[in-house]
């Protein structure tokens, strides 16, 4: 009866187990470890600037070694494509949209330009 | 619901609609395509954003599979992507803290946290009375999940049959996206410190630690850089003014 319906739950077990368990697990921690942490505290401010660090290094990340289509877009297209958003960005007077909307238009031209025949 | 709580949730729905839940939903377009390309049925797809709930732990996820590797070796790579949670969940927590909150309660509020709604919630959260800080961030945060539920099954249908330049420009939306908000976010010298060096140190470490240990190695070395740079502006802010 399991045996049956094995192949069919594996995807579901994969983001489970290899997804969902090791990505919550930091979440969870974090709730266990919360107990007095002092917001003013300089732990608190050495945490804050640690997350953003992750957080800018798992965007390099995925610049660096990209998944799929991505990959087949050399890197100083994807590395420009991030540089004009932020650029625009500042040159908008700080408005979020623009800077995508100008990062992922950059990207996509420079992509087709790359990848057409 | 009191009258007083209604508002902050339709106040977290409304800045989530304003754009940033929009641009998330747009990111998770992506991973519904990859799902897709690593042959998972649409269901699965849509329980990695449901239980994940992090955009870059499911593009490295199906990354990983898709390159044909172990899934123990994606697992490994999802919880080193996922180690910023930790403190990103610390950071926000005195600011989602209240008396008798039930542990059930606390992992339900952890569970919404991710790069888009912390980044938001770090700039609103202390500037709301503390009884308006859960509803508004329940709010946002739904938001942001709903949109990218239906993205993630929208993109899994659809992305297949997009050329390649706008596929790939869906998956460089979240480097985008994310590089941008954080700058937009950034208040001090630490801050940028940060980001820079999250950024720059990563291929560093990958030549000096290998792939596996980029993210780690990084973390650790450019927070604590990061740390000192910012206590050493404020104490030349403090000598000087």
């Amino acid at each position: 009866m399991i045996a049956e319906f094995w192949p069919y739950l594996t995807p579901y077990l994969v983001v489970l187990l290899a997804g969902a368990l090791p990505n919550e697990s930091f979440r969870i921690a974090a709730v266990l470890l919360s107990r007095g942490v002092d917001e003013t505290s300089e732990f608190f401010v050495w945490i804050r600037l640690t997350a953003t660090t992750l957080l800018a290094a798992v965007v390099s990340r995925l610049l660096y070694a990209p998944a799929a289509q991505l990959e087949a877009v050399p890197l100083a297209i994807r590395v420009a494509g991030v540089a004009v958003g932020v650029a625009a960005f500042f040159t908008a007077r700080r408005s979020l949209l623009a800077g995508i909307v100008a990062g992922e238009a950059f990207f996509v031209a420079a992509a087709w330009w790359f990848t057409r025949g | 619901m009191e009258a007083g709580t209604r508002s902050f949730v339709g106040l977290g729905i409304r800045s989530s609609l304003a754009l940033p839940g929009w641009i998330v939903a747009l990111s998770f377009l992506g991973v519904g395509s990859l799902a897709r390309d690593v042959g998972h049925p649409i269901g699965a797809a849509i329980l990695s954003t449901v239980a994940i709930w992090a955009a870059p732990a499911q593009l490295i996820l199906y990354g990983s599979l898709a390159g044909g590797g172990l899934v123990t070796a994606a697992a490994l790579a999802v919880a080193l992507s996922a180690i910023r949670l930790l403190p990103m969940t610390l950071a926000i927590w005195p600011y989602l803290r209240r008396p008798g909150q039930s542990l059930l309660t606390q992992l339900g509020l952890a569970h919404f946290i991710a790069a888009t709604v912390w980044i938001d919630s770090m700039r609103r959260l202390p500037g709301l009375p503390p009884e308006g800080r859960i509803p508004y961030f329940v709010g946002f945060g739904a938001t942001c999940l709903s949109l990218s539920i239906v993205a993630t099954a929208l993109g899994y249908l659809l992305v297949g049959a997009l050329p390649l330049p706008f596929a790939a420009g869906l998956l460089c939306l979240t480097p985008i996206y994310f590089t941008v908000s954080m700058m937009g976010g950034a208040r001090t010298a630490g801050d940028w410190a940060a980001i820079g060096l999250g950024l720059g140190l990563v291929p560093i470490a990958a030549a000096v630690v290998g792939r596996d240990y980029d993210l780690l190695a990084t973390g650790l070395v450019g927070g604590a850089s990061a740390y000192l740079i910012d206590r050493q502006a404020r104490r030349r802010e403090r000598a000087a003014g």
